[in-house]
């Protein structure tokens, strides 16, 4: 059952503090230089989508992608770089609702495909993903630390 | 992947009633609409009744139907039902000492990792989405029945 009095839109400017806030709830991360970059290249970008759940005034969700074609050699496709929601609005659609307008704004972008990148152990993120028809692309990523001196 | 035939029809099995919530459907009708063999088939419901997965009714209209949360239930959890082995243990032979077996063993968890993570994220109906959205998107068969 969706939330009764949900909206799904993109979000104002004077949102960016709230979604910031609350994506550091969701991935126990504080990154404000991430969503203050992105939303700087949001002015010039035609693509570029940020994307809030609200409840009135209450941000309870988001979403951002972009049409990019890196970083890997393929041709330009949707890229979801994070998506949330406030636990206490869970198992009420509302990711799915964001979802759902993501893939809507790159279709009408011309994406042909949305591709994401998630921890492997987020078995939770990666089911919802999949629920969407989302599979494992062609690419992988791999990793090297580098030592410090 | 290899897995077992008694998995492979599990899963198959699993899907199907899940596809069909609250239908009760005899062990000859899966069998016969996936090719199997009905005493195999029969098996495995049993195995999946036991694992109250499914239910079983008895009687003239009687059959199995699904029980579980198939938004929960994944492909995981059939598969340690059936599999040997299943669920592995974690290997920790990436833990060794000695550098080969180091390596080796990094290399092999490396791949567990990944198909755990799979396997743990595709839940039954994930599965029935999917098939119905592919089954969908496939061209309709030529009227004039060309192959």
């Amino acid at each position: 059952m969706t939330a009764a009095g949900l909206t799904i839109r993109e979000a104002r400017p004077d949102e960016l503090p709230s979604v910031i806030e609350l994506d550091a709830k969701v991935t126990g991360v504080k990154r404000p230089d991430f969503w203050l970059d992105l939303s700087h290249q949001r002015t010039g970008s035609k693509t570029l989508a940020i994307v809030v759940a609200a409840m009135g005034d209450e941000i309870i969700g988001y979403a951002l992608g972009d049409l990019r074609a890196w970083p890997v050699r393929a041709p330009a496709c949707g890229w979801i770089y994070a998506i949330g929601v406030a636990a206490e609005y869970r198992q009420q659609k509302v990711a799915s609702a964001l979802m759902e307008a993501m893939i809507d704004h790159f279709a009408k972008n011309g994406a042909a495909s949305i591709r994401t990148m998630i921890e492997v152990d987020d078995h939770l993120l990666m089911s919802f993903l999949r629920s969407f028809g989302m599979t494992a692309g062609p690419f992988v990523e791999l990793e090297l630390k580098l030592e410090r001196p | 992947m290899k897995l077992q035939q008694a998995t492979r029809y599990a899963l198959w099995a699993v899907v199907e009633l899940a596809s069909r919530a609250n239908e009760q459907v005899r062990a000859q009708e899966l069998a016969e609409r996936y090719d199997l063999s009905q005493n195999h088939m029969v098996r495995v419901l049993h195995a999946l009744t036991k694992a109250k997965i499914v239910k079983s009714a008895r009687g003239p209209g009687g059959g199995f139907t699904f029980c579980a949360n198939a938004n929960r239930l994944t492909v995981y959890d059939i598969i340690c039902l059936f599999e040997t082995g299943w669920p592995n243990e974690e290997s920790t032979e990436h833990q060794q000492h000695n550098p080969v077996v180091g390596e080796l063993g990094r290399v092999l968890h490396e791949v567990d990792r990944i198909t755990w993570a799979t396997l743990r994220s595709v839940t039954i109906q994930t599965i029935i989405k999917n098939a119905t959205r592919a089954a969908a998107s496939r061209p309709k068969a030529d009227p004039a029945g060309t192959p």
